[in-house]
């Protein structure tokens, strides 16, 4: 397999889009599969154009994103394009415009159209990028994989380009989506997995006792806030925004595990809109950060992990959470530069500030929060 | 995993959201299995309805991917069969191999969703045995409300809120008052009150707001310890009813009046007969008091009831009604009833017969005319016997059995002189008379018939010429003991007799005593008639005494101005004789009118200007007095042609006749009269000559005034 990496900061959507798929094609030639990420204010449809001028009209995935992961910092504005070539490597793509869920929490039922299916003998790997601030996206997940079949992992992340949550672009060859979902099933690439967070438990447990999508009513029969408030011994709701970014919520997973759920913001009936979605009836803890640092600690850790885990890596995506980028900072930044550094220079590495991160190293594809996902390529 | 992490896991895998659907359930399990297990694939079988077997599934293409065979052997699997009956299973199927506590956790998570399973069928059973009785409550068209103590409607079904256009929801918190009665205020004496006391159900009537009439049967519903924890009230709006009810009882008594005013007889009875009803009509029909008729039979109520009986059998097979029996009752008093009977099957509503029902119509009258017609048909109206039409249906049914057969007629002499003079009163009369004396004559089972205006007949069946003549004898002997009883109008009668020994035709018989009556007749025409004039001339005198009188005076008056004026002495006893008879024809007048005070009427006037007519008749069917015939018919002509009844004119007139009218006039008025005195000599003579030259001769007129004055000075 061969990968190449291309960036455009240019300001024409179109020319970013040719420059940065010129620049990946010219290191791997024609692709099988591309994957194209976008930050900033660029219309993703020139964007997309630009780059189909270069690879014409093979199998291209993409999102647009808070910022670009590369090497070389992250990309508040710009394009880039990976491309991947090789002989083995069957890809196909699917775009779905709209998430078309009946129902609530548990029950939603996500339309997805006819799906290409594979020998699911064959391990493969579907990247799968949604709108970040779709409902229920840990449905749609259990719906791809339900449709799709077991055997494939799931790596991805939400997209979305920023905090007004109001730009969110889903990229295929076959066009644009806003409020829809991404996806390109993969086979012929050996991808080894990696999710991170550095989140412990805090305080007692409390019970999720009514919740409908990412929005949750009560905790321990109470107004979600109050006990929330009352978990972290009171909080003004002013200080809520600044709170919760140090707090998510963490519900259990396999192997005693934690998913992350974050905080986004407080109702006017005392409710709490998460980022995604929380079921009901489970259990809910207060997370907070294990150390300071051990945010970017725990994510290098299990990046090096998953790196070394293949004999010849060709290629590396990062799907850090925005809300790392927003706790840490330029921090983030640089210790990824850093990270980074250690990363063989042949290894092309792309990726994005996403909002939620997409992982099946459970054995299912699960919706994280506030988490690092890595996959690594040979 | 820590013991923390395994106690939230715990609780995590045993609390779930109560499923709607089996497909919320999955969803559920897989969310949580997928999450804290890692499951790749799930497989969930539920029992259904009809004892089928719900299988979903998440990541198998189909339930028929589920190695269930094979689960057992395989770490990576879990698999949990659902108690009782292990038909339904929980199937988890992970990527890697389960640990043993994820065993333990799987575990929990099964018996959960047992737990949750059969919670649901039992929250399912009760939630459709609940709404089983909501469909039924609330398809009742009755209406059903429960209250508590408050009178606070607590619950109501689907007919009690459609009654006052709410929902079922709407009613539950008013107050039974408030929606039943509109009111409010409770009811002074509120039932409810009642049954809390007495803890008794009640049973009563109450009207709507909206003006319906509701039967509520209110019953306490008790608690555990007895008390009486509120009321349910079963409501059926039966206004339609009680409007049928009354509008039933007004038919019934509209039907009843219709029935009880009827004049015609109205009566039902069961199959057997018996009177079950009937109206006044038909009890007055058989004399009975109202009411009284009930339940006697029909068969004692009728004379000869086979006819009725067969009739009423007859219905009953064919189920048709039938008009037009006629009956002849056993009215209660032995009058003589006759009864038409319409009849009707009463039927129920398989059909059967229960009874008949009609109308009775009086027909008495109707059979009494019509008996009365047949009989006429056959009698002679006059004299009860029979009449021409019946003997000689008679003549043709005598057979040989009846011989010797004679024949007797008869024949009235004189009726028509009779009838011309005194009018047919009295010649009908003769005829009974007659008849009678024929029919108390003849033997028993001998036949008598009048067959002409005078004429009669007997058939004397099986009766020799010597019989004959006993009868004969007998008939005249009648005659004479009436003769002599009653002189004044004799009755004769002419007979005549023929017996038939041989089968000779009757009508030959027949015809031999016609002619022996005929000359019978002819020799006792002549003397027979003078016989009655005689008689009718007495009956006059007898009857009018003035008349006697004037008839005397003018017997002596008229002779001698016929002898001045030269007439013969035959001439002048013709006059004589025309002065006594000529007011012979005032025998037919009425009494009212001969013996009248005052003016008569054209009427009258017309009848008593008849009798010159009828004294003509009569005289000229006396040979005594029949040469004087045409004098009596011209007495009352007049000189100037004014006078009766032929307007004879001068010398037109009789001699005599102007002699007489001379002689009358001035008797008449020297004579008192019922209506007048008498006039004087003078005046008397001095109207005579006044009248000279139109009602009287002027030239006789001058000699008989010329002759009283000689007389008299």
């Amino acid at each position: 397999m061969q990968s190449g990496i291309g960036f455009s900061t240019s300001r024409a959507a179109v020319k970013a889009g040719r420059l940065a798929a010129g620049q990946a094609v010219q290191r791997c030639g024609q692709p099988d599969l591309t994957l194209l990420f976008t930050a900033g204010d660029y219309d993703p449809a020139d964007v997309l154009a630009g780059v189909q001028t270069v690879i014409g009209s093979s199998n291209l995935v993409g999102a647009s994103t808070f910022g670009i992961i590369t090497r070389e910092g992250i990309l508040k504005s710009g394009v880039g394009v990976c491309c991947l070539c090789g002989s083995d490597i069957r890809a196909v793509t699917y775009l779905q415009q709209r998430f078309l869920t009946e129902g609530s929490a548990y029950t939603d039922k996500i339309k997805i159209g006819p799906l290409p299916r594979y020998d699911s003998r064959t391990a493969g790997t579907v990247f799968v990028f949604p709108n970040g601030f779709g409902n229920n996206i840990s449905a749609l997940l259990r719906q791809l994989h339900d449709s799709i079949g077991p055997g494939y992992n799931y790596v991805g992340g939400g997209t979305g380009d920023n905090l007004g949550l109001s730009r969110s672009y889903q990229i295929t060859d076959q066009g644009i989506a806003t409020d829809g979902f991404a996806l390109a099933l993969v086979h012929g690439i050996d991808f080894n997995f990696g999710l991170a967070h550095s989140w412990v438990p805090m305080g007692e447990p409390m019970q999720v006792t009514k919740a409908i999508g990412k929005r949750v009513y009560e905790l321990d029969g109470m107004p979600a806030f109050s006990r929330y408030a009352a978990s972290l011994g009171g909080l003004e709701l002013r200080d809520f925004p600044q709170v919760c970014m140090k707090h998510p919520l963490g519900i259990l997973g396999k192997g005693g595990e934690f998913l992350i759920r974050d905080p986004l913001q407080v109702e006017a009936d005392g409710s709490i809109v998460f980022v995604t979605e929380i079921p009901p009836n489970t259990v809910a803890t207060m997370m907070t950060p294990s150390r300071e640092d051990n945010l970017s600690r725990e994510a290098r850790k299990m990046m090096f992990s998953t790196f070394s885990s293949l004999p010849q890596p060709k290629v590396m995506f990062i799907f850090d959470c925005v809300s790392r980028y927003y706790l840490m900072g330029a921090d983030l930044e640089r210790r990824l530069v850093c990270d980074l550094k250690a990363v063989d220079p042949s290894v092309s590495v792309l990726g994005f500030l996403s909002f939620g991160e997409i992982s099946s190293t459970s054995g299912v594809p699960l919706f994280h929060n506030k988490c690092i996902a890595v996959t690594v390529g040979g | 995993m820590q013991a923390l992490t395994e106690l939230l896991a715990m609780y995590d895998v045993t609390s779930f959201s109560y499923p709607r659907t089996a497909d919320d359930l999955l969803a559920e399990l897989v969310e949580k299995s997928s999450r804290l297990f890692g499951a790749q694939r799930v497989a969930l079988a539920l029992p259904g309805d009809n004892e089928q077997l719900i299988e979903l599934t998440w990541g198998f293409k189909n339930p028929a991917e589920v190695p269930l065979s094979q689960a057992d052997g395989r770490k990576n699997c879990f698999l949990y069969y659902f108690q009782p009956d292990r038909t339904g299973f929980l199937y988890l199927e992970c990527k890697h191999a389960l640990s043993a506590q994820e065993r333990r956790l799987g575990l929990m998570l099964a018996r959960t969703v047992e737990g949750i399973i059969q919670q649901k069928k039992v929250r399912d059973d009760l939630e459709a045995a609940k709404q089983e009785k909501a469909v039924i409550l609330d398809s009742l068209a009755e209406q059903l409300l429960f209250t508590d103590r408050t009178r606070t409607i607590k619950w109501a079904n689907a007919s009690a809120a459609r009654s006052v256009g709410l929902t079922a929801d709407q009613l539950v918190g008013k107050y039974c008052y408030e929606v039943i009665k509109g009111q409010e205020m409770p009811c002074k004496q509120c039932p409810a009150l009642k049954i809390y006391k007495t803890k008794e159900p009640l049973h009563y009537t109450a009207t709507s707001a909206k003006g319906r009439v509701l039967d509520v049967r209110a019953s306490p519903v008790k608690g555990e310890d007895g008390t009486v924890k509120g009321i349910l009230q079963a409501i059926t709006d039966i206004t339609e009813q009680v409007r049928a009810q009354e509008a039933l009882r007004l038919s019934e008594a509209r039907y009843r009046q219709i029935v009880d005013t009827l004049q015609e007889g109205y009566y039902e009875t069961d199959v057997r007969g018996n009177i079950t009803f009937c109206n006044d009509a038909a009890c007055r029909l058989l004399g009975f008091e109202p009411g009284s008729l009930t339940g006697k039979n029909f068969r004692h109520l009728v004379h000869n009831p086979q006819a009725a009986v067969k009739t009423f059998k007859d219905i009953y097979a064919t189920k048709e009604p039938c008009r037009g029996l006629v009956l002849k009752l056993k009215h209660k008093t032995s009058k003589l009833r006759f009864a038409e009977l319409s009849i009707t099957p009463i039927k129920n509503r398989e059909g059967e017969i229960t009874g008949f029902c009609g109308v009775a119509w009086d027909i008495t009258e109707r059979k009494m005319r019509e008996e009365k017609l047949e009989y006429l048909s056959w009698h002679d109206a006059l004299t009860g016997l029979f009449n021409r039409a019946w003997f000689e249906q008679q003549l043709e049914k005598l057979d040989s059995n009846s011989f010797p057969i004679t024949v007797l007629t008869a024949d009235l002499d004189g009726l028509k002189l009779v009838n011309d003079t005194m009018g047919h009163h009295h010649g009908d009369k003769l005829l009974k008379t007659c008849a009678n004396i024929l029919q108390g004559s003849i033997r028993a089972g001998d036949l008598v018939a009048r067959i002409g205006g005078d004429e009669f007949a007997a058939i004397l069946t099986k009766t020799e010429e010597k019989a004959a003549k006993a009868v004969i004898k007998r008939i005249r002997l009648a005659l004479a003991d009436h003769n002599e009883q009653n002189p004044q109008l004799p009755l004769s009668l002419s007979i005549g007799v023929a017996t038939s020994y041989k089968h000779e035709p009757i009508l030959e018989t027949f015809k031999k005593a016609d002619g022996h009556m005929l000359g019978n007749k002819l020799h006792r025409s002549i003397r027979k008639k003078s016989q009655l004039v005689h008689a009718l001339s007495a009956a006059l005198a007898e009857r009018d005494y003035t008349t006697k009188l004037h008839a005397e005076r003018l017997q002596d008056l008229c002779p001698r101005l016929g002898q001045r004026v030269g007439l013969s002495e035959r001439e002048q006893a013709n006059l004589a004789l025309l002065a006594k008879v000529h007011d012979l024809g005032k025998v037919g007048v009425p009494d009212s009118i001969l013996f009248k005070r005052g003016p008569l009427t054209a009427e009258e006037r017309e009848i008593m200007e008849q009798h010159p007519e009828k004294g003509y008749r009569i005289a000229g069917s006396s040979p005594e007095i029949a040469h004087i015939a045409r004098y009596v018919l011209c007495h009352h002509e007049r000189w100037d042609g004014k006078g009766y009844p032929l307007g004879l004119k001068g010398e037109e007139i009789p001699l005599k006749c102007r002699i007489l009218a001379l002689a009358d006039a001035y008797d008449a008025m020297t004579s008192d009269r019922p209506y007048r005195k008498a006039m004087s000599r003078q005046e008397a003579l001095a109207e005579i000559k006044r009248c000279a030259g139109t009602q009287f001769d002027p030239r006789l007129a001058k000699e008989f005034i010329r002759m009283i004055k000689e007389e008299h000075g």
